[in-house]
């Protein structure tokens, strides 16, 4: 609205100009009549005043009236002045307009310059004249001239002119409403569709434009809705595109996570590299195993987070190597943050699944072998162990033997005592087969436990008495502490003996003189608890944690002293495993030691209802 | 007399083991385990040394390691008794000179043709 209001006012405006232009014009033309007018009458008034014998023209008597006449037969608005002079210019006689004084002039001397015309400019008023001259003459000879002036038309005209000139700009004045309301009709379409886009960019909607335009603007609208239209297409095809990548790419983002949990659920590092050998992925585990964060390892050269030579080595290589050359091999090394891990790396090549040829990187695995290389130190030990313990009793039979064979064995009280030691290391190595036997077996899971219900009691009873026999020589005192009744209990008896008897022979074995060995069934509502408790050298907190080990025996020479393999303890804890309960030792004993066998009632009553 | 000093914990092996080095004309001293030894070779070294190697409290290695260190310019042949005598359980004996490996099973006639003929090196060694 505004803006049309502008265009009114331009047009107001506009007009008024037109209109002053107008005036003027007519001012103009009127006024170059005007003088057209004068100059026609002064020159033909001078001429005629020419031909007229000078005498005659002379003041005095009837001449005075030809003056007169000719005086009041011109133009009376503008009428300046009329003057006679003679040769030296000076007046003869003069006729002037109210308020005027002739003013002097010179006359002309060279016959050309006789007839012309000049402007002059009054001295009284300051008003100018044209003034129109001519020669008299009187008989051919020249008497003087004769000088008309007329006043220049002024502007004082315009007033009488303005009913002439309001007529003139009354039409104007009309046609510049008409020319509004018809520019106002016109640009109406305009405006509207003006307004329907700013509508429609304001909702952000696409649509055609519903205006009734003719002429050019109903072609512009047919053009422009034909455009919209285009663009419209256009922008749905975008938007199918932009909804099908956004689609695809979830999918990839949805891929792209799925990959990623599934390596970092991998129980190993993984590292993956591009093609160009840089870091493209680590996952968390990788990142725990150099103490840094995963983002450090994808943004940071490797020697910023991993100061170990071998790895950067191995990195270097992929970053150096081209395309075609990969290395599967596998590097054993220690971390230096993590020294008592073995880690060991494996690298696989990584081909695109559109091009089997193309490398698109490198998957590194570091696999944590630490559970191995445990493993083959304790199998490298127990190989260690057993040969030594099966050596040891095979050396000296070996040198016993050859002994009884040579000058010693002449000798019957060498002989007695080569028999002993012979029968002693065979029982030992007996001992030894026999445990290593059961334990391997269990360890296998051969050795089933063989279950059947079983009076507690006997069974205890039986291996308290054996290791009260074998014990006959020490001084130590035996307490067997078994309730009389008894539920049996759901075991394997032979296994279960072995279990007792050990932990017995234990407490024979490392006992004080004079100690004693105790032996105390109890029967709780859930629990048949066995406990061996001895008064020996006891277990110190240090070792508590490795005396189930396999051939693991204190360096306390006390210990040492005693002959021994380390499989004992190791074979009843596996006993008791096998059935469901638990061996422990009760840490808080200050002397001596006391082992206590756990078995579960509920493992029994459940084996029962099946 | 010559002197053999033997080195294990086991009394039946010291035993036999005397006997037999006893009866070949040498004179046996001998020790439970490793820090028992070398209290003797504080006293006098012998002319010889049987070491078994694994003893409570100080082993035949600890044993010998500690004669390197102790006694530099020791000239007694060793004999470690041993039940492995693979490389990588003799490899810490690299630098030791005069060092011999016996695995066990060890026969004593053997031993003593061996401590006889060392002894008899060294002696020969000795008067060139």
């Amino acid at each position: 609205m505004l803006k049309s209001d502008r265009i009114g006012l331009v047009i107001v405006i506009a007009s008024l100009i037109a209109i002053a232009a107008i005036v003027f014009l007519v001012f103009r033309y009127q006024n170059d009549d005007r003088i057209a007018d004068i100059r026609s009458e002064g020159l033909s008034l001078t001429r005629v005043l020419s031909g007229i014998p000078y005498r005659q023209l002379i003041p005095g008597g009837a001449q005075q009236g030809v003056m007169q006449v000719l005086r009041h037969s011109t133009r009376n608005d503008d009428f300046a002045y009329l003057s006679i002079v003679g040769r030296d210019a000076r007046p003869v006689t003069e006729i002037a307009a109210n308020g005027v004084l002739v003013p002097a002039a010179a006359v002309p001397n060279e016959p050309t310059a006789w007839l012309g015309e000049s402007r002059l400019t009054l001295p009284t008023d300051g008003r100018e004249v044209v003034q129109f001259h001519a020669p008299l003459f009187e008989e051919g000879s020249l008497q003087g001239f004769v000088r008309l002036a007329y006043f220049v038309p002024a502007s004082g005209i315009l007033l009488a002119q303005l009913p002439f000139l309001a007529m003139v700009s009354l039409p104007v004045f009309l046609l510049v409403p008409l020319f509004y309301l018809l520019l106002r009709r016109e640009i109406r379409p305009i405006a509207e569709a003006n307004q329907e886009i700013s509508n429609l960019m304001e909702g952000e909607s696409f649509r055609r434009l519903e205006i009734a335009a003719t002429g050019e603007l109903g072609d512009f609208m047919r053009r422009f809705n034909g455009y919209i239209e285009q663009a419209g297409a256009r922008m749905k095809a975008l938007e199918q595109d932009q909804q099908r990548l956004i689609t695809s790419s979830k999918l990839l983002t949805y891929k792209k996570n799925r990959v990623e949990t599934v390596l970092e659920t991998l129980p190993e590092a993984v590292m993956i590299l591009d093609e160009t050998g840089a870091v493209s992925f680590a996952n968390r585990k990788l990142a725990a195993l150099f103490d840094v964060s995963p983002e450090v390892i994808l943004s940071q050269p490797p020697p910023q987070w991993c100061d170990n030579p071998d790895i950067l080595q191995l990195l270097a290589r992929y970053q150096t190597a081209g395309k075609t050359r990969h290395y599967t091999d596998t590097i054993r090394f220690n971390l230096a943050n993590v020294a008592d891990k073995a880690i060991a790396t494996k690298s696989y090549p990584l081909f695109s699944p559109r091009s089997p040829t193309d490398s698109i990187g490198t998957l590194i695995i570091f696999r944590d072998e630490t559970q191995e290389a445990l493993a083959r130190q304790a199998r490298a030990d127990f190989v260690a162990h057993l040969s030594h313990e099966l050596k040891s009793p095979l050396n000296v039979l070996a040198m016993y033997s050859e002994s009884l064979l040579g000058e010693p064995g002449k000798s019957d009280d060498f002989r007695v005592e080569a028999a002993n030691v012979i029968a002693e290391e065979v029982d030992r190595l007996n001992t030894l087969v026999t445990g290593l036997l059961n334990m391997t077996q269990i360890e296998n899971g051969s050795l089933a436990a063989d279950r059947s219900l079983v009076k507690l009691r006997d069974v205890a009873a039986a291996a308290f008495e054996e290791a009260q026999h074998s014990a006959m020589d020490k001084d130590c005192r035996f307490v067997l502490d078994v309730p009389k009744e008894m539920n049996p209990v759901f075991v394997d008896k032979g296994l279960i003996r072995i279990a007792i008897t050990n932990l017995l022979s234990n407490a024979v074995k490392y006992n004080l003189p004079g100690g004693e060995v105790r032996l105390v069934i109890e029967e709780t509502e859930d629990a048949v608890q066995i406990r061996v408790i001895d008064s020996g050298i006891g277990i110190s907190e240090a070792e508590e944690a490795r005396i189930f080990d396999k051939f693991y025996r204190s360096a306390d020479p006390r210990v040492q002293n005693i002959s021994g393999h380390g499989l004992g303890l190791a074979l009843t804890k596996q006993i008791v495993e096998l059935h469901h309960g638990t061996l422990s030792l009760d840490h808080d004993r200050k002397q001596g030691a006391e082992f206590i066998i756990n078995l579960w009632k509920e493992a029994t009553a459940v084996r029962q209802a099946i | 007399m010559k002197q053999v000093l033997i080195v294990d914990d086991h009394a039946a092996v010291i035993r036999v083991l005397r006997l037999g080095i006893e009866q070949a004309g040498y004179a046996v001293e001998t020790a439970a385990n490793g820090s028992e030894c070398l209290l003797k070779l504080c006293n006098r070294h012998p002319d010889f040394l049987v070491t078994d190697i694994d003893m409570p409290q100080m082993t035949g290695k600890e044993l010998c390691l500690a004669i390197e260190r102790q006694f530099p310019d020791r000239n007694f042949p060793i004999v470690v008794l041993t039940s492995r005598t693979e490389f990588e359980h003799r490899d810490w004996t690299a630098n030791f000179d005069n060092l011999t490996f016996m695995e066990k099973p060890v026969s004593v006639r053997r031993l003593v043709a061996h401590i006889e003929q060392s002894l008899a090196k060294q002696t020969g060694n000795g008067q060139a």
